[in-house]
């Protein structure tokens, strides 16, 4: 009986250093990406090789600024104007298009919003009231 | 009765203990044969033409996958057509759910236009397709996916860090017989589907971030190869339409450099 439990035991503790030895089944549990939403991947593999860990990072922060500066937004909106450097992927509703030197603006609720292209797309950044 | 379930025991120990190994083995081989070179001989083959072309134009129908907000999981198409003139000509058509614009580069000037919102962007570049996608990529802070391919180097760049290549298989894609490749990175897939024959063209081509679990590709097919396309500078050149307004490009830092 002695010997039967020996074996047993031996025989597990063998079994278990293999199954150790295996790479466990790539079951992830719902990942923190998942929580940064909105986050475009923009894999590529070239740009990847000079760089990616910093790309994708610029990346984030530039995506986490935007949200931040839409929330600012927001609260600034609250009290009656968007602070400068703002930028938003839509303009407000009931905006003017107004046009100093030659620039065209859009002029919602007391603040002004240039066109810019962010990367390829189309942003509003808010500016100084131009004169 | 002891002895019995003392041989039963050590029996279904050594067969668990004997299929752990072989699984290991079988691993451990897999590993030994990461890199086939007929893998990359195609890959080899395929940018080797595609820098041999002094021009060609292609259409390509890309789908992003993205995630929502909602954690739903969507694609978005865009369809793009490019026509390339070597050494620095190039314009992109580009159509779909997120973009509808028109990209030009005619070896000096970049431009960006946007022509439902009647807005466009110019930069001065560098005069070469290679310095431009680099410009492009970390000073305007965007890509083209087809620029991976075209890089005058671009086996090298794609082969860097590659730890697996392998052909996959044989398939037809838009009635072209192409051999599927599987190439593997830290943090990247991507897989090509060349065509047999004189004319190794790229006619699939998907990137997969295997950094984060949901596994995004980008994928891009490619169709309507044409070697012989009517190029005039004209057409990579831009002349903005009346009533469109130019727009500036917001500085793109990327945090840790500048």
């Amino acid at each position: 009986m002695k010997t039967i439990v020996k074996i047993t035991l031996i025989s597990t503790v063998l079994a278990l250093m293999f199954i150790a030895d295996i790479p466990l089944l790539p079951v992830n549990l719902v990942p923190e990406a998942h929580a940064i939403l909105g986050v475009r991947r923009r894999t590529a593999v070239v740009a990847y090789s000079a760089g990616a860990a910093s790309a994708s990072a610029a990346a984030a922060s530039s995506q986490q600024q935007a949200a931040a500066a839409q929330q600012q937004a927001a609260a600034a909106q609250a009290s009656g104007g968007v602070p400068v450097g703002t930028v938003v992927q839509a303009l407000p509703s009931g905006c003017k298009p107004v046009t100093v030197s030659g620039t065209e603006y859009q002029a919602c609720g007391g603040s002004f919003y240039k066109a810019a292209f962010q990367g390829n797309n189309l942003v509003y950044v808010v500016v100084e009231k131009p004169i | 009765m002891n002895i019995f379930k003392f041989r039963t025991t050590v029996l279904l120990f050594t067969l668990i203990v004997f299929a752990l190994s072989v699984s290991v083995c079988r691993e451990v081989r897999a590993q030994d044969q990461a890199m086939d070179p007929a893998a990359t001989d195609i890959l080899k083959r395929m940018t080797d033409y595609l820098g041999s072309l002094k021009k060609f134009s292609v259409h390509t129908q890309n789908t992003l996958e993205e995630l929502l907000d909602s954690g739903h999981r969507v694609d978005f198409e865009v369809g793009a057509n490019v026509i390339i003139s070597r050494p620095n000509k190039l314009r992109a058509e580009r159509r779909g759910e997120m973009v509808d614009q028109v990209f030009y580069y005619d070896g000096k000037t970049l431009t960006l236009y946007n022509p439902v919102d009647k807005v466009y962007a110019m930069e001065a570049v560098p005069n070469t397709l290679e310095g431009m996608f680099e410009f492009m990529y970390w000073s305007l802070g965007f890509n083209i996916p087809i620029s991976d391919l075209l890089y005058a180097d671009a086996f090298r760049l794609l082969m860097q860090d590659v730890t697996l290549a392998e052909v996959i298989g044989q398939t037809f894609i838009d009635g072209v017989k192409c051999d599927h490749l599987l190439f593997s990175r830290p943090g990247v897939d991507f897989q090509v589907w060349v065509a047999q024959g004189s004319r190794p063209l790229p006619h699939k081509y998907v990137v997969t971030d295997t950094t984060s679990p949901a596994l995004l590709s980008i994928i891009m097919r490619m169709s309507d190869w044409n070697m012989e396309p009517v190029v005039a500078d004209a057409q990579f050149a831009f002349v903005p339409p009346k009533g469109t307004q130019k727009i500036d490009f917001m500085p793109f830092t990327t945090g840790e450099n500048k």
